[in-house]
């Protein structure tokens, strides 16, 4: 396999993904493309497309091999943490293909990135072709975090307390998630030994708390 | 000062040049009453002689009323063929040589036919036409531009008065590929058949032959070889004003001459070489006296603005640009705590350590800390523009703070004055009694300040080593300038001497005079920016030196000048002076070398301004118009003598 820099002869367009059902659609449209590959890998760690390709091809000696294993999984890294599907173009501009969640891991947010392929009989090599930029080829699946929050009033006071407890995430980076309290344009980044634990946070009597994503994790998590 | 044409000077040299042709520019010349009195056409044969144009051209104009109705007129041989162009004007008043079609002759004749065409004023008499021909013998084609010559005529008029001003390499050093002098012995063979009447059909006229190298042994160079082209346009100016006498003129006409030519100016040259180098001492001297002073530790930090705790100029970035999105310290109420008696706790330590307060929040002050107070100065620093700009705040404040003479005595320092810049920033401390909010937020403001601080002072660092080696850059330039000055000086006897004291008197006391005053004060600032490029620079040096020579004493003509600088000479030593000036020049100057004896003068000339004392002496003398004729020139910043020779035999 061989990869390519990005063609326009080769775009990934209008990609949507769904999650229900226990499975994960996807569906795009395409200009060119015999084949296409869709990765799906864990954001615990970042995503190397040359290395995970290059176990791929160490896996599958010979490209007309790996063409033929159309429709399913085509390998899992040895890490674990990245999976590659195969699809074979059929409606000439379209597809749409399913992904079981049981092929993700409980508690972990995942990115599911397409990329279009040319499988060239005479060669018997397959060239994959880059993305223009990510946000045309990868989609993600964040984790979804359901934060307890409650409020308990200060006697003869302007403050109120917010107790906050959010559960405990795997493979969780310190500020991912922040907390931001109505009126105030500071936001809290919340800490690992922050997790599983009832937060005591003073705040105006008449304000909430929200949790959110910080800006670099909003892909991980979906409060 | 007034307003001046943009020029673009690259070194020392080029600024002299630029300020002897301005005090050229300079000279007052009077409008005369002189006009040409024929139509005249002045045609420049081949490439060589082309580039002198303009001292033809200046002579003619300075002299003659209508001198803008004259023509001029290029032809170039190329690939066989003729290639014609005519001198014209632009809207910058500025002039250029224009393709013009046609043949030789036809261009000529096109020309003859528009200033036939002109208003009977402007021409005095149109039943001649004068054509004066320039010729470098150093051209490729001689022959060919030769045969041109001897061919072209004016059939349009009955009198047609033909000049030659053949220029003659005689450079005995020079290698030629075709040899000027078997090309004399092609011009006396045509000579001699015009005197003998053989009709060629050619028509010979007057040729000049002016050569480079003269009598006295002298060669005349690139910068002296102008003073031949000079010398034709005043042979022009001679055979062809309304007031030349017929009598006088004739002897200009037919067969062939040379001349000797003695020109004596007044010393523009020396006098701006002196007066700039003067200028840029003295300023150097009067900046220094100025702006130096010896400093102390101390007062360097004083004038960056440096204390124990803070860095002005940081301290304003820092306020302007990071502050703002600090979070406040009442933000830091709403942390998060293991408990409401955690909270109590907190309130109640003396003084909080990191350490204690993240036991309290469970480790989020750290990390509020890092996200929201140190990554912001990170961010801030990643930016290029930024950066940028802050470098560009650091190199005014250190060019205001300290003169280029100041920062040239701390070169010496340098790794020493680095090292008190990058001192620590301590903390200002919390006083008095303070609630936690505050401890914690002067806590995480150090914090994020120390940062700060240290990549700005990384940057101050940076920018003080370049402005150390800019202001020894800088001084070394200056001191080139002067040498480069100093360098074009020819210094040879009294004259230099008196040039000098008198001068250099007068350049000193301007720049002593003149310091007092806001806008000469701004331009010497200016010039002493360290950060100006040489043209820059040499620039702002320019515009002080037009401001100088507003001072009358540069608008002298010679003699008022020549007084001035010999200290009220008497008139009668004056005379002396310049009649022995004059001979001394033209003596050896005669612009051919003959091995024999073949030359034969048949007339003087003066050509001197008409209100000169030398040219009223001269008038009253008994060989006025018997030995030498006079002519009114309309320039005063100089005096010439002219002896035309007729050469009676070439060989």
């Amino acid at each position: 396999m061989k990869i390519k820099e990005y063609s326009k002869e080769y775009p990934i367009i209008d990609y949507s993904l769904k999650v229900g059902n226990g499975e994960i659609t996807l569906k795009w449209n395409y200009k060119k493309g015999t084949h296409f590959l869709v990765f799906l890998y864990d954001l615990g760690k970042p995503f190397e497309l040359e290395k995970v390709v290059q176990e791929l091809d160490e896996n599958y000696e010979e490209d007309r091999f790996l063409i033929q294993k159309e429709g399913n999984r085509l390998y899992t890294t040895k890490d674990g943490r990245v999976k590659i599907f195969l699809y074979k173009e059929k409606e000439l501009i379209h597809l749409s293909c399913s992904i079981l969640s049981s092929e993700m891991k409980r508690g972990l947010p995942y990115g599911v990135r397409v990329l279009a392929g040319e499988y060239q009989k005479e060669e018997a090599v397959f060239y994959l072709y880059r993305e223009k930029d990510l946000e045309s080829s990868t989609r993600f699946v964040p984790i979804k975090i359901t934060p307890e929050i409650s409020y308990k009033s200060k006697l003869f006071s302007k403050e109120k307390w917010c107790i906050l407890r959010i559960p405990q995430i795997k493979d969780y980076i310190d500020g991912a998630l922040e907390y931001q309290i109505e009126g105030i344009r500071t936001t809290y980044p919340i800490p690992k030994s922050c997790l599983n634990r009832e937060l005591w946070i003073p705040i105006p009597k008449n304000s909430v708390l929200m949790i959110k994503a910080a800006e670099q994790y909003k892909n991980y998590y979906k409060v | 000062m007034e307003h001046q044409e943009q020029r673009i000077f690259h070194n020392g040299k080029e600024l002299l040049e630029g300020c002897i042709e301005q005090l050229n520019q300079n000279q007052s010349r009077e409008v005369g009453g002189n006009v040409a009195r024929f139509p005249t056409v002045i045609i420049f044969l081949g490439e060589q002689s082309k580039p002198y144009m303009e001292w033809i051209k200046r002579t003619l104009d300075d002299n003659w009323n209508n001198s803008r109705f004259l023509q001029y007129i290029s032809i170039v041989r190329e690939n066989h063929n003729w290639s014609c162009s005519v001198l014209t004007g632009t809207k910058q008043g500025e002039v250029e040589w224009k393709p013009a079609e046609g043949s030789p002759n036809d261009r000529i004749c096109k020309a003859v036919v528009e200033m036939l065409q002109l208003d009977e004023r402007v021409f005095r008499e149109k039943s001649s036409i004068k054509m004066e021909f320039v010729l470098d013998s150093t051209e490729q084609e001689l022959q060919t531009y030769w045969q041109l010559y001897l061919t072209i005529q004016n059939n349009l008029q009955a009198e047609n008065r033909k000049t030659l001003f053949f220029m003659l390499d005689q450079n005995p050093g020079r290698k030629r590929e075709y040899s000027a002098e078997n090309f004399l012995k092609d011009i006396w063979s045509e000579y001699r058949k015009q005197t003998e009447e053989i009709n060629t059909g050619n028509s010979f006229g007057t040729v000049y032959l002016l050569g480079n190298y003269l009598t006295s042994g002298s060669i005349l160079g690139k910068s002296k070889i102008w003073q031949n082209y000079r010398l034709a346009a005043d042979i022009i100016l001679l055979s062809g004003s309304r007031d030349s006498e017929g009598r006088y003129t004739s002897k200009l006409y037919n067969g062939i001459k040379t001349a000797a030519y003695a020109l004596v100016i007044k010393p523009t040259d020396e006098i701006a070489a002196v007066s700039l180098q003067t200028l840029l001492r003295e300023m150097y001297e009067q900046q220094r006296q100025e702006a130096f002073s010896e400093l102390s530790d101390q007062e360097i930090q004083k004038r960056l603005g440096i204390t124990d705790t803070q860095f002005d100029l940081a301290e304003q970035i820092f306020q302007e640009k990071i502050l703002p999105y600090l979070p406040l310290q009442e933000h830091l109420l709403y942390l998060p705590f293991r408990s409401e008696r955690e909270l109590q706790k907190l309130q109640k330590m003396e003084p909080i350590s990191a350490e204690a307060a993240d036991q309290c929040t469970m480790g989020a002050w750290t990390l509020l800390v890092q996200r929201k107070y140190l990554r912001l100065v990170e961010e801030f620093w990643e930016k290029e523009e930024e950066v940028s700009r802050v470098r560009e705040r650091i190199q005014d404040l250190l060019h205001q703070a300290f003169s280029i003479f100041e920062l040239e005595s701390l070169l010496p320092k340098r790794e020493y004055y680095r090292q008190l810049l990058q001192k620590e920033l301590c903390s200002e401390g919390i006083y008095g009694k303070a609630d936690f909010t505050e401890k914690l937020y002067k806590s995480a403001l150090y914090q994020s300040k120390q940062s700060f601080y240290k990549k700005i002072k990384q940057v101050l660092s940076e920018e003080w080593d370049r402005i150390l080696v800019q202001a020894k850059a800088y001084k070394e330039r200056y001191l080139y300038c002067e040498k480069e000055i100093q360098d074009e000086r020819i210094v040879t006897g009294d004259e230099n001497l008196s040039i000098e004291k008198l001068y250099a008197n007068e350049v000193r006391q301007y720049v002593e005079q003149y310091r007092m005053i806001e806008s000469f004060r701004k331009n010497l600032l200016h010039v002493f920016d360290i950060r100006l490029k040489e043209e820059e620079f040499l620039d702002a040096v320019w515009k002080i030196f037009l401001d100088l020579i507003n001072q009358e004493i540069f608008h002298y003509d010679f003699e008022k000048e020549l007084d001035f600088r010999m200290n009220n000479m008497a008139d009668n030593h004056k005379q002396i002076y310049v009649a022995t000036k004059l001979q001394k020049t033209l003596s050896g100057s005669i612009r051919f070398r003959s091995l024999t004896d073949s030359l034969r003068k048949i007339s003087c000339f003066y050509l001197i301004h008409g209100r000169a004392n030398y040219a009223k002496q001269l008038a009253k003398q008994e060989g006025n118009g018997r030995d030498f004729m006079l002519f009114y020139l309309n320039r005063s910043d100089c005096m010439e003598q002219i002896e035309i020779y007729e050469i009676t035999k070439l060989d």
